[in-house]
């Protein structure tokens, strides 16, 4: 019923506000109407023309009352006072242009770093994915010990697909492959980069996505040598199809393949599949063909699995279960494998687990490395939004207590309390809404920025543009904002004795209460700068300590590249070894090359590895860990990659050949094993085979920078890195003027095989720079936003000490007639900033020591309370707060004691 | 000149209420009523009719159409709403109740 009414009745509002003039002739009409009534009424009954008339005016009673009383019952004043508080906001904002200027700056600098911030986080983190009901997926995944991930083996997913009762359907996408990219001719067009994602199991009923056109994957499409598919993105179809209508049936061929695949279904607008950081260009059924070791590998965590629940079944219900059908799979391998191994062996393997999360926000890796900094950046960025908040309070208190005679005057002539805060609180809200637009501006610069820290294809899928969610962050945020700054003024501003305020010349305590509560502002403004300041700067030494540390590796001569043989005629591993080794000595010809090898490339920094148990003849580890990592290198690795020999030899042409069995071992593992003893010469057992130790190395980094020297040994390269299984691939060093070999490599590649590309050229030391994505995203904002915190602070106490200084003008004139010379004057100034700031500064670090304590895990070489930061942080704070004091301090020092005593 | 506030409050609503629920009227009309019905009992200045109607017509329970007149003039007829007459109902009912109250304790015998 009410809202029958309520449709009723809006029209009729919005009639009444937008149509004023019309509805206020109708009235007039109206009212008209009646008189003229009353008139012929009147002289019908027999009276004289102008006596009906007046008769007529008297019955009707005060005919303007009557007037404003149905405006209010049509509340038209209100939708007035509306427009005539914006008129007179936008006038004394106008007029004020300096006071103006700096609090839409500040709000606009502080609601478009936190839009900013929220633009990225929201898809990142927040977003439900675009699917019906999505609270319903559940992701699955086996991370290893101590390494959070969401991956989950082919094997494991496939148990899990057949046993469980709980999820009406699952799937999985491969990690690997079409992700980077693969080149493609679609629909016999010329050759292009397409990226796509493989999946397994049933992936749209999963999603509970239909085509817009053709049909989704069926089992058939998945069986080994059914005729080749791929559904495309709506995306896809737009930009490389301009959505044709007959697009299904069309062809896409991929390079190495001889079949070309049919295109049978289009996604619908919006679907990317359930990596919030990957938008593929199209999906492709995972063809299971026998001899593909990556998915007969339990261990090979290359797969992302999502279920749906069955209606009515709990997260809980699904783990119980989920984890059942694991045990009994993990059984079932110990039965198979565990013959023969050692006892760590099961352990190690019965200690696996299997995760369920909710889906519902979809997966990405991102997410395990960048939720953290992201909450870091919002909470810096709110602490800039709560200054410029605390700015623009204190400019709008100061304002009001300037303007208390005015409001005081309007107060004793009867305005209602309600009707002066409405018109102060309209003043606050267009503020915000300056700032809120300025924000926007902000936040579109902004969020590019943020984005350009994340890796490439996550930034294409993240960059979504401000849409309906974002914008209402923003006006949230605006509003929040505009509510914070200004209720304390306007409650103030309104709370006086209009009888006080009207006094000439007086002074009433309300003054010294504001300027305490101004001073409250610009204390709690340095203590938050500073707090930002110390987070900012430990980042920045931390970054530091990283660009300076020994990484045993030459980051700045040594180049490391692959070699793109996706063009090439196909040739045996052996063939394959060969032309490799032919070309690094083809390398090692160029003037400008000093040393040239080739490595698999698994290690420096890239995250992966292959490890294994040691056993070394009558020694025992000194604690029972005998895990060692392994390296695989060609001949000359060492001169190329910078590492120090510090005894033996290097690897060398024909350690490769089989028997060799010949490894060099860093000191890490040197000192583990054999203590003090000299390991050359010295056998140790790995994977059953008998290694002869025949040099030593310094220790490098191989998985992080972070990391303690890890036991590592390097065993020769093989051919068997050249196997045509996806896999870890082969890397070439090289050493020598980094800027030079950048020029040299592609030609010298290219002249010794037509058919072979060099690609991803990086230096070490560029690798080592990209490991250090979220310290370098945390370092870059948390400097910025510190040095808006600290400017906006600074502007804050400049306000409140000129703003001081104007009130005092009159004190300061008796202080100098009678004798006060300018160093007290300034030492007077000198002395309240000195009390503010350094109240600010002890309670910032008291807020620094609690705040640092979240960052604590991305700093190194350095503690939370690394006292040169702290230092650093405080005379940096000193003396911005120093030049932010001197002006009002000058401007107090030239106060004529003549000019202001003679003006009172 | 006396206002609506003279009257028992929210009367003058129900007397309008209750003269539309015969048929639609126009300002003057519905003071000519007004006066008609009460006799000189009830005091209404004829100008404080107009904020009256123009609440009503805001609440949605009455509504106005400009029409010709039995004058053959253009004026405002104003008519009841659907959910005006439920007001009108409840307002009458709760009235009935009010005053049957008021009238039993104006009645009794002081002791």
């Amino acid at each position: 019923m009410s809202f029958f009414r309520w449709m009723y009745t809006i029209p009729l509002r919005f009639r009444s506000l937008l149509r004023r003039g019309q509805v206020d002739r109708e009235l007039d009409e109206e009212l008209q109407y009646h008189v003229e009534r009353q008139i012929e009424q009147n002289i019908s009954k027999g009276m004289a023309p102008a006596e009906a008339r007046i008769v007529a005016l008297r019955t009707i009673g005060p005919l303007g009352c009557y007037k404003e009383e149905c405006r209010d019952a049509r509340r038209m004043n209100f939708a007035e006072d509306l427009v005539h508080d914006t008129r007179y906001a936008l006038r004394t904002l106008l007029r004020k242009k300096s006071f103006t200027s700096v609090a839409i700056l500040s709000l606009a600098i502080g609601i478009g770093a936190n839009t900013a911030v929220f633009s990225v986080v929201d898809p990142l983190l927040l977003r439900r994915l675009p699917v019906p009901d999505p609270d319903a997926l559940v992701l699955v995944s086996t991370p290893p010990p101590q390494t959070p991930s969401y991956s989950i083996s082919y094997p494991v997913f496939r148990r899990l697909q057949e046993r469980n009762r709980v999820f009406s359907s699952v799937t999985a996408a491969l990690l690997l492959g079409g992700r980077q990219g693969v080149q493609a001719r679609v629909d016999g067009g010329p050759s292009e980069l397409v990226h796509y994602e493989s999946v397994a199991g049933d992936f749209f009923a999963t999603l509970g996505v239909r085509t817009i056109a053709g049909r989704t994957f069926t089992e058939d499409d998945g069986r080994v040598g059914a005729p080749p598919t791929v559904v495309i993105s709506h995306g896809f179809w737009m930009r490389r199809f301009s959505g044709d209508p007959e697009v299904v049936g069309k062809t896409v061929q991929f390079a190495n393949e001889s079949t070309p695949s049919t295109i049978i279904g289009v996604t619908p607008p919006g679907f990317t599949g359930f990596d919030v950081t990957f938008v593929p260009d199209l999906w492709r059924p995972l063809i299971p063909s026998p001899g593909n070791r990556l998915l007969n590998a339990a261990d090979a965590n290359v797969f992302r699995m999502i279920g749906r629940l069955r209606p009515g079944v709990a997260i809980e219900q699904a783990r119980a279960e989920i984890e059942g059908i694991f045990q009994q799979f993990l059984n079932e391998r110990l039965e198979r494998e565990g013959a023969g191994r050692p006892p760590e062996f099961r352990g190690a393997l019965l200690s696996r687990k299997v995760e369920l999360q909710s889906g519902a926000t979809g997966a990405t890796s991102l997410r395990l490395t960048m939720t953290e900094p992201f909450m870091i950046l919002a909470l810096a960025v709110a602490s800039v939004l709560l200054i410029a908040c605390t700015n623009v309070g204190a400019l709008l208190l100061a304002r009001t207590v300037d303007r208390g005679k005015e409001l005081a005057l309007r107060i004793a002539i009867g305005s209602g309390r309600f009707r002066l805060v409405r018109q102060l609180l309209t003043e606050s809200m267009m503020l915000a809404a300056f700032g809120a637009i300025g924000g926007l501006a902000v936040a579109s610069w902004g969020s590019r920025w943020l984005l350009s820290y994340l890796p490439e294809p996550a930034a294409r899928a993240l960059n979504v543009g401000f849409d309906g969610r974002v914008l209402a962050f923003t006006i949230v945020i605006s509003l929040i904002s505009a509510c914070f700054f200004g209720v304390i003024p306007t409650y103030r501003a309104t709370k006086r004795d209009p009888h006080l305020g009207l006094h000439e010349g007086s002074r009433p305590t309300h003054q010294s209460s504001h300027r305490t509560l101004n001073r409250g502002f610009v204390v709690s403004q340095i203590a938050i700068s500073m707090v930002l300041l110390v987070g900012s700067g430990l980042l920045l030494r931390t970054l530091d300590n990283f660009r300076r540390l020994d990484t045993g590796f030459d980051r700045e001569n040594t180049l490391r590249f692959e070699v793109d043989r996706g063009q090439a005629r196909p040739r045996s591993p052996e063939e394959w070894m060969q032309t490799f080794n032919q070309l690094v000595d083809r390398l090692k010809a160029y003037p400008a090359v000093r040393a040239a090898s080739v490595m698999a490339s698994v290690g420096f920094l890239r995250g992966a590895r292959s490890s294994g148990n040691v056993q070394v003849d009558g020694r025992t580890p000194p604690d029972e860990d005998s895990t060692c990592y392994q390296m695989f290198v060609g001949p000359g690795f060492f001169a190329a990659s910078g590492i120090s020999l510090l005894a033996g030899r290097e690897i060398e042409p024909g350690d490769e050949r089989p028997g060799a069995r010949v490894a060099v071992i860093n000191q890490a593992m040197a000192k583990y094993f054999f203590g003090h003893d000299k390991p050359l010469g010295k056998r140790f057992r790995f994977d059953g085979n008998d290694i002869e130790v025949i040099g030593v190395a310094e220790d490098a980094k191989y998985d992080s920078l972070r990391e303690e020297a890890r036991r590592t040994f390097y065993v020769p390269f093989t051919a068997r890195f050249f196997d045509t299984a996806p896999g870890p691939g082969v890397s070439l060093l090289v050493s020598g003027d980094p800027v030079v070999l950048a020029k040299v490599i592609p030609t010298a590649v290219s002249e010794f095989d037509s058919q072979l590309r060099a690609a991803n050229i990086q230096s070490l030391g560029e690798i080592a720079e990209a490991t250090l994505g979220q310290e370098r995203l945390l370092v870059q904002f948390t400097s910025l936003f510190s040095g808006l915190a600290l400017l906006l602070a600074c502007i804050g106490l400049y306000g409140m000490l000129s703003y001081g200084v104007a009130q005092r003008t009159r004190e300061i004139g008796i202080r100098m007639a009678l004798g006060a010379d300018v160093r007290n004057v300034i030492g007077l100034i000198m002395r309240e900033t000195g009390w503010t700031v350094g109240l600010g500064i002890v309670l910032g670090l008291m807020g620094a020591f609690a705040a640092t304590r979240a960052i604590a895990s991305y700093l190194f070489g350095l503690t939370p309370t690394d006292p040169v930061t702290i230092a650093l942080a405080i005379s940096l704070l000193v003396a911005a707060a120093a030049i932010a004091a001197l002006f009002p301090a000058r401007r107090a020092s030239r106060v004529d004691p003549l000019v202001t005593l003679r003006h009172e | 000149m006396s206002k609506p506030t003279d009257l028992v409050q929210g009367t003058l609503d129900l007397l309008i209420l209750k003269i539309l629920a015969f048929e639609p009227m126009h300002g003057w009309a519905i003071s000519q009523r007004l006066k008609q019905i009460s006799g000189e009992v009830l005091q209404v200045s004829d100008g404080s009719l107009y904020p009256a109607l123009h609440k009503l017509e805001q609440e949605g329970w009455i509504t106005a159409e400009w029409k010709p007149s039995e004058n053959n003039r253009r004026a405002k007829f104003y008519s009841l709403t659907r959910i005006g007459r439920k007001e009108l109902e409840k307002q009458a009912a709760d009235w009935r109740r009010l005053s049957a109250a008021i009238s039993h304790v104006v009645q009794l015998k002081e002791a």
